[in-house]
């Protein structure tokens, strides 16, 4: 998926809640890959322009079920914290 | 985190960069060109497209930078390329760049100077072990007022068995003595010393061994002697140690030899020198001798980990038990003070030195106000320049690093050319050789010194760096981008520049007033009579040794017979001789002394300083005498005990009475003791200033020669030629006169003098050096504010010139710019001189702190180095051509 196909899906997904804009898509995906959660390569795209392609690595992968995890157990408990409140 | 993939990005970013930005360059014009298609695809036209996605975007070249600021070791690179460009700026603007480093380097340098005088005089730790230990102890007697007092032999022995938190306590008293045998004859200083004083320093020797109990009061003769002596008179003798040699006429065994740096370090008013050469241990018991007889410097050291607020502690449950086991302390109220030696040692010098160090940092500071003034004046110039940078995706914090690194390689180039300069400096402060500079023999560029300089440019950097940075926040880039050439200043800016040219004149008025009064001072000091006449003067010293001249008749006849031999030498008018010579740092004679009357537990109250003179001395010296007569032939050993007293002391003991034909009980030197002895006041002559030419201590008793005969003489000889012409002959006759006898110290009396003004010198000269450069700085200061302010308005001076203004209404109104300024900064200045004049108090003689005459001078000299700074531009402006101006536009 190239930078702007994630950045679409992302608002597509969230029904629109989540929009990023390129200033802030484009420093977020070199920080992955620097970090080698994801890696990119140059492939055609659609109207056939070259673009730059991401893609999960192995540790990306391990990763995002690490973070998702931990996402869940937070997200969990605040729920949790928020029900006793009321 | 996976740290091998960072470090390879890292090694992507610092070695294929070109690869990196290319990529980056595509990827985000390809995005871009995507979106542009969508866009199209939703039906507009290519040009519609491309708005849209520029909008969607908000700017490809800010993705770009905020993409490399993402990236691993980002500030490194950026850091690097800030500093390429940083040099390359300031190596296109020579004449900025120039002015701006000399300007700091100026304040470096002197600082660097003035700092390597502070750190090796006050913070240096002295070279003993574990220093911090040690203190010295001085008596007071509250009786008298008398502080700072040497103590007696018994009191040593006291403290030492009383004491609980010293592990030790040691004595010295420092005389002179003569090295006899072969060579010529040597008079040096001796120190008579306690057995454990050089051992309680702990130095080791260079070669040799230092005392042991046995050598304690002269059981066994044994002497150890100075690294230079040993080079000097012994040619560095490996074998030294255990040798006999002839010392005050006798044979004495060298134990051991002192190592090559050794000093002593002892305040000036211990009378102990940083150089002795030989130290034997006190002859006799000296816990035997009297009570009062106060002449022993007592140095102790504290227990590990003691301070100095719980020895004094220890020290007042001491001084109560003396005090209540002796009837004599008791009276006199016995005081004992410790003194951390270290901070005692610099006691007189600090406060000088303090004010120039705070002089220094103050022309320090005026320094970066100048560069920073040079600096936001280039930034305000360089708006465009800016302005592009920041459309151009630069942010703001970028921006101003962009300032501080250009600040940072300023201070960086003239850091090193001030330390360079501040080391120049330094060469030539020490040739000013202020006497109290003892240790000065090893100042010079260190770790310590070249740290504070780095903290000092690295507050300097901010200091400079921080004014442009404010302006640039300031910026409109659309405004910036039209009309970069020409604008007009605004009020924000104007008030910076403003901020800054009031500091600098509010500095530079505080030091201007402190160098006048520093000169003032000086020029006073220069003035003072010191009781004498010391032109034509030669003087030098000889010891009478005890073995050779025993009795007080065998002296006097030499004195005598001598006397009159040197006055037959050609070209000399008078000859007299003293046992201790003013300004001197020959330990000094002072006692208490009775007048008829009073009491001899209040007698006690009073001291002078005592000096036994031949007849000739006053007279030769040129002392005057106020009332009665000088010493003459008839005050003789045998004849009536007569005295000679000073006006000072004549005034406070009989107020409104003539002190003539009065009696007072003073104390006589006869047959090797002190005893007390009832004289007449036959004269009284004015005050002499034996200790410093600014102080008035002590009344003086002056006792006949053959009265007191004293083994030290200080002989001085009027002279009708060049005083040092005269050494050659005075040398020659001694040499016949006693082959075994040596003279020291043979110099003319203006260098006891000199010597005597050295710090007043030192001080004054170093404070008239800041005060021209603050001077200097200041109208160079203004001339660079107005001059960038008239250059940005030459257009609108040439429209006033165009509507009929006249040449000399433009300069007035130049010149109102940077006098109002002058002019609030000289108020505020007037009021910081006037908060610090308290701290200077301790500085100034003769004249008050807030000397009305400096202030004066300070008032009328600043406003004209501001004209003097805002001439030429006010000139510029008044030539201005209307039809030129107009036609720029």
């Amino acid at each position: 998926m190239h930078g702007l196909g994630v950045s679409d899906r992302i608002k597509q997904v969230t029904r629109g809640v989540f929009q990023v804009k390129p200033g802030s898509l484009f420093p977020a995906l070199h920080r992955l890959e620097q970090n080698g959660a994801i890696e990119g390569s140059w492939a055609p795209s659609e109207n056939n322009r070259r673009a730059r392609y991401y893609s999960l690595t192995r540790s990306g992968r391990a990763q995002l079920t690490r973070e998702k995890r931990n996402w869940k157990r937070s997200f969990t408990a605040v729920n949790l914290l928020l029900e006793t409140e009321t | 985190m996976q740290w091998t993939e960072r470090a390879a990005s890292l090694f992507r970013l610092l070695f294929h960069k070109q690869r990196l930005e290319d990529q980056l360059d595509a990827e985000v014009r390809a995005c871009f060109d995507i979106l542009v298609d969508r866009y199209r695809a939703q039906g507009m036209s290519p040009e519609e497209g491309r708005r849209a996605a520029r909008i969607e975007f908000e700017g490809t070249e800010q993705i770009k930078e905020q993409v490399r600021d993402a990236r691993v070791g980002a500030s490194i690179e950026s850091l690097l390329q800030d500093l390429r460009y940083a040099v390359r700026t300031l190596a296109r603007s020579k004449g900025f760049t120039t002015v701006a480093v000399l300007t700091l380097a100026l304040g470096f340098g002197v600082n660097t100077a003035i700092f390597s005088v502070v750190y090796a005089v006050l913070l240096r730790p002295l070279p003993y072990s574990q220093p911090e230990q040690l203190a010295l102890i001085w008596s007071d007697f509250h009786q008298t007022g008398a502080s700072r007092a040497p103590a007696s032999g018994p009191i040593l022995r006291e403290i030492q068995q009383r004491s609980r938190l010293f592990q030790e306590v040691a004595g010295i008293w420092v005389g002179t003595g003569t090295f006899t045998g072969d060579a010529n004859p040597e008079q040096v200083k001796v120190a008579s010393v306690t057995t454990n004083f050089l051992s309680m320093l702990g130095v080791k020797p260079a070669a040799g061994r230092f005392f042991l109990n046995e050598e304690k009061f002269g059981g066994r003769p044994a002497i150890v002697i100075s690294y230079g002596l040993w080079q000097r008179r012994f040619g560095g003798d490996p074998n030294i140690a255990g040798k006999g040699i002839p010392f005050q006429g006798a044979s004495v065994t060298v134990l051991g030899v002192l190592p090559q740096d050794f000093q002593l370090h002892f305040p000036q008013d211990s009378n102990v020198p940083p150089i002795v050469d030989a130290y034997v241990p006190f002859f006799g018991d000296i816990a035997r001798l009297p009570r009062t007889l106060y002449y022993i410097r007592i140095l102790g050291r504290m227990k590990p980990g003691v301070s100095a607020a719980q020895a004094q502690d220890d020290l007042n449950s001491v001084v109560a038990q003396i005090r209540a086991a002796y009837t004599e302390f008791s009276a006199e109220n016995l005081q004992l003070e410790v003194a951390p030696l270290q901070r005692d040692t610099t006691r007189e010098v600090r406060p000088a030195l303090i004010a120039l160090f705070a002089g220094a940092g103050l022309v320090l500071l005026i320094c970066c106000v100048n560069a920073a003034n040079l600096l936001l004046a280039r930034a305000t110039g360089r708006r465009k320049e800016i302005a592009v940078r920041a459309s151009l995706g630069a942010s703001n914090g970028r921006i101003v690093r962009q300032l501080l690194v250009e600040g940072f390689v300023l201070c960086t180039v003239a850091g090193a050319a001030g330390i360079a300069l501040g080391w120049a400096a330094l060469k030539a402060l020490l040739r000013l050789q202020p006497d109290y500079l003892a240790r000065l023999g090893d100042v010079g560029l260190n770790a310590s010194v070249l740290a504070f300089m780095a903290v000092a440019a690295i507050l300097s950097v901010l200091l400079i760096g921080l004014a442009p940075s404010l302006e640039s926040f300031k910026l409109d880039l659309i405004e910036s981008l039209r009309d970069g050439g020409r604008t007009t200043q605004t009020p924000a800016r104007r008030a910076i520049r403003a901020a800054l040219i009031v500091s600098e004149v509010t500095l530079g008025f505080v030091l201007v007033v402190g160098a006048g009064l520093m000169l003032r001072t000086f020029e006073k000091i220069q003035q003072v009579r010191p009781g004498f006449e010391p032109e034509r003067l030669l003087t030098f010293e000889i010891e009478l040794p005890g073995s050779r001249y025993r009795t007080d008749v065998a002296r006097s006849q030499f004195v005598r017979e001598w006397e009159t031999q040197l006055a037959a030498i050609p070209g000399v008018e008078s000859v007299g001789a003293i046992s201790h010579l003013p300004l001197d740092d020959y330990p000094n004679w002072y006692s208490p002394y009775r007048p008829e009357g009073v009491s001899e537990n209040q007698g006690a109250a009073l001291l002078a300083d005592y000096r036994g003179v031949t007849p000739g001395y006053l007279r030769a010296m040129e002392t005057r005498l106020l009332q009665g007569r000088y010493f003459d032939e008839q005050d003789r050993a045998d004849g009536q005990p007569v005295i000679i007293v000073d006006e000072s002391l004549a005034r406070a003991t009989w107020p409104g009475q003539s002190a003539i034909g009065k009696k007072l009980s003073v104390e006589h030197f006869r047959n090797g003791g002190f005893p007390a002895e009832w004289a007449q006041v036959v004269g009284v002559v004015e005050h002499i200033r034996n200790h410093s030419l600014s102080k008035e201590l002590r009344g003086e008793i002056y006792i006949p020669y053959e009265q007191s005969a004293r083994t030290h003489l200080s002989y001085v000889l009027r002279t009708k030629v060049d005083p040092l012409s005269l050494a050659d002959p005075v040398r020659d006759l001694l040499r016949r006169r006693d082959r075994d006898l040596a003279l020291s110290k043979l110099r003319p009396m203006t260098m006891y003098m000199d010597r005597a003004k050295s710090s007043a010198r030192f001080t004054a000269v170093l404070a008239a050096i800041f005060g021209a450069l603050a001077l200097a700085l200041a109208a160079i200061g203004i001339y660079g504010v107005v001059h960038y302010s008239v250059s940005r308005r030459t257009h609108e001076m040439g429209v006033r010139m165009a509507l009929g203004a006249s040449g000399s209404d433009v300069v007035r109104l130049v010149l109102r710019e940077g006098l109002i300024l002058t002019a609030v900064g000289m108020a505020l200045g007037l009021a910081g001189a006037l908060a610090v004049s308290r701290s200077l108090q301790g500085l100034v003689y003769g004249i008050s702190s807030i000397d009305p005459l400096t202030y004066a001078a300070a008032i009328a000299v600043i406003p004209a180095a501001a004209l003097l700074g805002c001439w030429r531009p006010a000139r510029m402006a008044a030539r201005s051509n209307p039809l030129d101006t107009i036609r720029n536009e």
